[in-house]
């Protein structure tokens, strides 16, 4: 009976705060037919959009995934002076409001900053740019690989990598042929955290975005622009694209388990 | 290959594991550390190994007289079978036995069929041919155990050296294993050096044995010399039960209650401890004069190879005899008679020094 309650009290709660709005998405984006969400899916800037979030994408999570691999293993493997001081360092953009983060960016890059006069000089735009909103997407995104990692690293140990050494192999060969893929599921499930993280980054990157439509504009920061133009919807048709992408997430992490869970026994 | 390790200081922090070890292991001997945990064993093993380093200026370790960085890179062959295995755990038995063949540079990397060939040789030798394409996930502790050995073997080391390679299995496979482990040794002649906490272990398995505790070596030899003569009672206590009387030298015997023990005296009036083996003990029915203590029977316990009895003396000490079932058959005892107790042998440890 308790069960029954408690079920049904999670399934409402969860009927209500997340599957009803996904729904209204898909809705809201369809209600005035296809011919139109295709035009608001297509439109330039739309595309220029979602081009740019994907290239922020492709950029800071094969940096943090090698960073946080290295990250992990020095940490999970070594006692060291400031170890621990690392270990906080890796979680602090979890702890910082992302529109500190871009606020961060703005002092150290802005024109007004410390560098940004440097940069500006030699021809370099940072922020109100695209690499300022890579940089600040490789920031936000930068925990979630080694959190997935040093626990996992640390859970297995180093016999596996000394046995490995002492039958002769090499450290490379050691990183490849055990190391790695020891942990490759666990890699790959940080490595989906980091692409959702990246693609619906608002906070930080609209800081140092500027909001230059169809140039530094993100797909969370285009839907924002159409929405405050009362384009309701253009603006849930771009949404169903980012609500796309993390329904592809769950299903890759479910996989994922799935075959994390195979793979133990 | 020959090892020697001398005079190697370890430690870590402000806790010292060895302290000063030496000892020599001649080419083809199996050679058991033997010792409690937290003795230094497993940290000695591992410095020769290589996986820990000596302090600085803390000793060295030689193979053929040379340190391992000067051997030639085919002599550098050293076979490490962990405790825990540590098979790695995403490759099946095959891949794990074929590792070290594998990660070979190009020019001495044996090709892909002579390889196939020299693995599962081994597999047939640790009787696992048919389990080739599982993985350790998959098997039970004492195959996971054998396919540790197998891929240590794989690369032809020059050394051998196993970690408590059967602590984490049950006493019946422990048992066959060793026995294997032993006919192994006789057929391959590998140098090797086994750590254990089992004295039975060690004792059925090893030429020599290395007793260590505290970071030191208390004593080097082979199982009879360990077993028979103790140089130091850590020695004694370890490699089986024993009992304990106190005593006091007086003219040249050591006495303990009225019992006088055959042996080389010290000052008059040392205090001295005497240990004596359960079976070292004789029981008899009436008083052979002064060279037996009374005694209460307290516990016969006779289902086993010998029948074990636990005695009370008068003078308080709690003592285990062990008698064959044909000595016992001769004198028949049980729960509550009185008897008397006569060591037939014994070792004298005086306080501060040894005889």
């Amino acid at each position: 009976m308790a069960r029954a309650v408690v079920l049904g009290v999670t399934a409402v709660f969860l009927g209500l705060f997340l599957f009803v709005p996904l729904a209204a998405i898909f809705g809201e984006a369809l209600r005035r037919g296809w011919g139109v969400y295709w035009a608001a899916v297509t439109d330039p800037a739309a595309l220029a959009a979602v081009r740019l979030t994907l290239v922020a994408v492709a950029v800071a999570v094969p940096l943090n995934l090698v960073f946080g691999l290295a990250a992990a293993w020095v940490v999970a493997r070594h006692r060291f002076p400031g170890r621990s001081v690392l270990v906080t360092l890796i979680d602090l953009p979890l702890a910082v409001s992302p529109v500190v983060t871009g606020l961060m960016y703005m002092l150290v890059f802005g024109l007004q900053g410390w560098f940004g006069r440097w940069f500006w000089d030699r021809g370099i735009e940072v922020v109100f740019a695209v690499p300022g909103i890579v940089l600040a997407t490789v920031f936000v995104t930068l925990p979630f690989v080694a959190r997935e990692l040093i626990p996992l690293l640390e859970e297995q140990g180093d016999e596996e990598e000394q046995a490995a050494r002492l039958l002769g192999a090499s450290g490379w060969q050691m990183f490849w042929r055990v190391t790695l893929p020891n942990v490759r599921w666990a890699l790959l499930y940080g490595v989906i955290l980091s692409v959702a993280r990246a693609m619906g980054e608002f906070g930080a990157v609209s800081v140092v975005s500027g909001h230059i439509r169809g140039r530094t504009t993100t797909a969370p920061l285009h839907i924002e622009i159409l929405y405050n133009e009362y384009n309701f919807a253009g603006a849930f048709a771009v949404a169903t694209l980012l609500a796309l992408t993390a329904l592809g997430t769950l299903a890759a992490r479910s996989v994922l388990e799935w075959r994390t869970r195979e793979t133990a026994e | 290959m020959s090892i020697e390790v001398r005079k190697v200081t370890k430690t870590f922090g402000n806790y010292v594991a060895l302290r000063e070890v030496s000892l020599e292991v001649k080419a083809g001997e199996l050679v058991a550390l033997l010792g409690p945990s937290g003795s230094g064993k497993t940290t000695l093993l591992r410095t020769i190994a290589g996986l820990e380093a000596p302090d600085a200026g803390g000793g060295e370790v030689l193979f053929e007289g040379r340190a391992f960085g000067d051997l030639p890179a085919d002599e550098r062959k050293v076979g490490f079978v962990f405790q825990h295995y540590a098979l790695f755990r995403h490759m099946t038995v095959f891949e794990n036995v074929a590792f070290g063949l594998r990660v070979r540079p190009k020019g001495v990397r044996p090709k892909e069929d002579e390889i196939r060939e020299r693995v599962m040789a081994l597999l047939k030798l640790i009787q696992m041919e048919n389990l080739a394409g599982r993985r350790p996930g998959q098997l039970s502790g004492g195959q996971r155990q054998r396919v540790a050995l197998a891929r240590a073997l794989a690369i032809e080391p020059r050394v051998l050296l196993l970690d408590e390679p059967f602590g984490a299995l049950d006493a019946r496979v422990r048992q066959d294993l060793r026995q294997w482990l032993r006919r192994l040794h006789d057929e391959m002649h590998v140098t090797s050096i086994l750590v254990t906490h089992d004295q039975d272990e060690a004792l059925e398995v090893a030429d020599r044995i290395v007793v260590m505790n505290q970071g030191r070596v208390e004593q080097m030899g082979t199982p009879d010399e360990v077993f028979h003569r103790p140089a130091t009672e850590f020695v004694m206590d370890f490699l089986g039960h024993v009992n304990l009387f106190h005593g006091r030298v007086e003219s040249g015997r050591t006495v303990i209650g009225g019992v006088a023990v055959e042996a080389p005296g010290g000052p008059e009036g040392a205090a001295a401890r005497v240990l004596v083996r359960p079976h070292q003990l004789q029981i008899e029915r009436t008083a052979g004069g002064s060279e037996s203590l009374r005694a209460k029977v307290e516990r016969v316990q006779s289902a086993g190879p010998v029948v074990r009895i636990e005695v009370i003396c008068e003078t308080g000490e709690r003592l285990r005899v062990d008698l064959s079932h044909d000595a016992f058959e001769q004198t028949p005892v049980q729960r509550g008679d009185e008897v008397f107790v006569k060591p037939r042998e014994a070792r004298v440890f005086l306080e501060d020094y040894t005889i």
